[in-house]
């Protein structure tokens, strides 16, 4: 009797201590939104230990270098170049071109654009986690022992911390959100919001051991504009929205999710979407020009992308979020691949399952850089003006500008990319009928072009077919939309324009 | 580098295939690394749907004869070592690789022989050649057009008159046009 009171008092004790420590190192800077500094001293103590853990690896001669394989030379984008000389667009078939067409396929084969987009960067040395482990545990007992008590502490204390952390945050989100679900509109409601959100999703972002720099703050997104993102993980919005509160898009589940979505519009307003809505591209257009048009709702928070990629890259925008007459807000995440992977393979792990990971790994660490509003131009087609934003923000991000569509994660290329390619050798190999008028010598002058036209109809190629993706649903292999999909993939469907169409063809008038 | 079955790659089958095929250590290690990422369901062999789900070999006109040469003998399944014994014919060549090695130019132009035969009789009929074109145009160009693109082909290269390519006329016709760098992958260390 008297142990188990007394247990019971040790445990009292014990819950009083720690939700003391709780208030004190998480909720009230989170509040108050300084920080102490413990997460950043975590983060120096964290690189110092792999910058040792590098030289060792480095010492026994087990590093492996980080480049290419290959260096890609017959690019499927470049047949023009298979023409002989400038004059004569037209070429005589000989047996040996055939190699030209192989070497690109091999090259392929061995390194594309697409593929390594959707699997996890690879980093050059080792990071001390069991999931990028290659056998370097086994080259250095000081490194196998460092290994092993990472585990112990990721596993068995940061874990368990995380989670209880997560619990409460959900909670506190839950309580401090249902009081303002309770009021009608006002300023002060409104003001209240702004803090709820930022305060809610600081606490989150200190579950994750997320560190997140912020740069050029004051090109923060303002309210009346769109905020458009190179997208990760399902994260990003947590990331983002620890600095401000953002309208989130998307599609109101049932049940339990969906019980809580719907408290949490009701503080705060986000678009959100009936599931047959969501198909409907002018409906999901309007909704948001409705959002943004009032001033006193949060900016909207978009992906573009339409799907998650592993930061490496920033794979195509689809162009619904930038045919909207509004400002654009363009911010880059980059997300720091040492200390844990952020990036959601869907196709590899659930939900659940990546937050787990992200649990366990060492921290979150993230850079945010806030980039200029952006409006389109006069003469500038939607298109374009995705591509300017991109471009942007993979500058500024340190990512590669891809061209390719992330929906091949789970879709196969069209086909009617393979057509080009034969129009194009069509075009190439076709002669001069009897009379010596060439029918085909006025169209395509385009191998004639310099190269920097060459590219930008390469572009519009390759975003104008694969936006206009009219049949429907994005056909995934076991047909259906996953969990990541966001509504922004309609934004992307479209009928091809005539004005694309023109470009596409390069059809110089005689 | 980074994927748990990296593990499974045995040093001494890395040895053997470095014999089989000249790569380097390191460089097998990466393209085993490419090797799983192609294969999606991790079955530590690729299918052609894996081939296929790359984009820039899709919309390549040659996509499935490319596809086609790393299958050999009608398996359906490609493991990492005949994986590297088709890519071995991609390593560059000079005058003192050997004739039986895979990367000689002999066995580079035996590669695109069998790109053309597709039946595998050790010749090219006109048939073959027409069946290659269309792959290449599709139905950009008349079949009266391609046709007589493939009779002046023939011609050119038929020495001895019986209307069909042997393996000799076309190592002759393939010798004259620097086929060697043509089909060399930069490959870096």
């Amino acid at each position: 009797m008297e142990d188990l009171a007394v247990t019971f008092e040790i445990l009292c004790k014990a819950t009083f201590i720690f939700s003391f420590l709780l208030l004190l190192l998480v909720v009230g800077p989170a509040c108050l939104g300084i920080e102490i500094g413990i997460r950043k001293g975590y983060i120096r103590l964290l690189m110092r230990l792999f910058q040792w853990g590098t030289r060792r690896l480095q010492k026994e001669g087990e590093m492996l270098t980080s480049e290419d394989i290959i260096e890609k030379e017959n690019s499927i984008n470049r047949l023009g170049s298979l023409s002989d000389c400038v004059n004569e667009p037209h070429k005589k078939f000989k047996l040996p071109d055939v190699s030209y067409l192989v070497k690109s396929g091999i090259e392929a084969v061995i390194d594309d654009e697409v593929t390594k987009r959707f699997r996890a960067e690879e980093l050059p040395s080792w990071n001390l986690l069991t999931r990028t482990d290659f056998h370097y545990r086994f080259i250095s007992v000081r490194l196998s022992i460092l290994w092993l008590v990472g585990v112990l502490l990721r596993y068995c204390i940061l874990f368990p911390l995380r989670l209880v952390i997560t619990v409460f945050a959900l909670s506190w989100i839950l309580c401090t959100m249902l009081p303002l679900a309770a009021l009608s509109d006002s300023s002060f409601k409104r003001r209240m919001g702004y803090y709820v959100n930022v305060v809610g999703f600081r606490i989150i972002c200190r579950a994750l051991s997320a560190v997140v720099t912020y740069h050029d703050r004051e090109n923060m997104p303002q309210p009346g504009g769109i905020c458009v993102a190179n997208h990760t993980t399902t994260l990003d919005a947590a990331v983002l929205m620890q600095d401000r509160p953002y309208a989130v898009l998307g599609q109101i589940h049932g049940g339990f999710l969906g019980g809580i979505m719907r408290i949490m519009s009701r503080a705060t307003k986000h678009v959100w979407f009936e599931r047959s809505e969501v198909r409907d591209r002018q409906f999901v257009s309007k909704r948001i020009m409705e959002h943004v048009s009032d001033l006193n709702n949060f900016p909207v928070l978009l992906f573009p992308e339409g799907t998650c990629i592993n930061n490496t890259s920033v794979m195509m925008f689809k162009k619904g979020s930038f045919e909207m007459p509004t400002t654009i807000y363009p911010v880059a995440i980059k997300y720091n691949p040492w200390f844990g992977d952020a990036f959601w393979n869907s196709s590899k792990h659930s939900m659940l399952q990546y937050l787990l990971v992200v649990m366990t790994s060492w921290a979150i660490v993230a850079d945010v850089w806030y980039l200029p509003a952006m409006k389109r131009e006069p003469e500038e087609t939607a298109v374009q003006f995705a591509e300017r934003v991109k471009a942007v923000i993979a500058r500024k991000g340190g990512l590669v500008d891809c061209v390719w569509d992330g929906q091949l994660k789970r879709m196969r290329v069209k086909e009617s990319y393979l057509r080009e390619k034969q129009k194009e050798l069509g075009e190439l190999y076709g002669e001069c009928d009897e009379l010596g008028q060439d029918h085909q010598c006025v169209k395509r002058v385009r191998f004639n072009l310099s190269t920097t036209e060459e590219i930008e109809i390469e572009q519009t190629e390759l975003s104008s077919d694969s936006q206009s993706s009219d049949e429907g649903d994005a056909e995934t292999q076991d047909g259906q939309i996953s969990l990541d999909d966001k509504v922004e993939e309609v934004l992307g469907q479209s009928e091809e324009t005539e004005g694309l169409r023109l470009r596409h063809n390069g059809e110089i008038p005689a | 580098m980074g994927s748990k079955t990296s593990l499974h790659l045995q040093e001494d089958e890395i040895q053997r295939i470095h014999e089989e095929t000249g790569f380097s250590h390191n460089q097998i290690i990466r393209l085993f690394s490419r090797f799983t990422c192609l294969d999606k369901e991790q079955n530590g062999f690729l299918t052609r749907d894996d081939f296929l789900r790359i984009p820039e070999l899709a919309i390549n006109p040659l996509a499935e004869r490319i596809v086609d040469s790393f299958f050999k003998n009608g398996h359906e399944h490609v493991n990492f070592r005949t994986f590297m014994n088709t890519l071995a014919h991609f390593r560059p060549c000079n005058s003192k690789t050997p004739d039986d090695a895979p990367n000689s130019v002999s066995n580079k132009i035996k590669f695109i022989f069998s790109i053309y035969d597709y039946d595998r009789d050790n010749t090219i009929l006109k048939d073959e050649l027409l069946q290659v074109l269309e792959l290449l145009v599709g139905a950009n160009i008349s079949k009266e057009q391609l046709s007589h693109i493939a009779e002046r082909t023939l011609l050119e290269c038929d020495t001895n008159n019986d209307r069909q390519i042997t393996f000799e006329e076309f190592k002759n016709e393939m010798i004259k046009s620097e086929i060697d760098s043509k089909m060399s992958v930069r490959f870096l260390d």
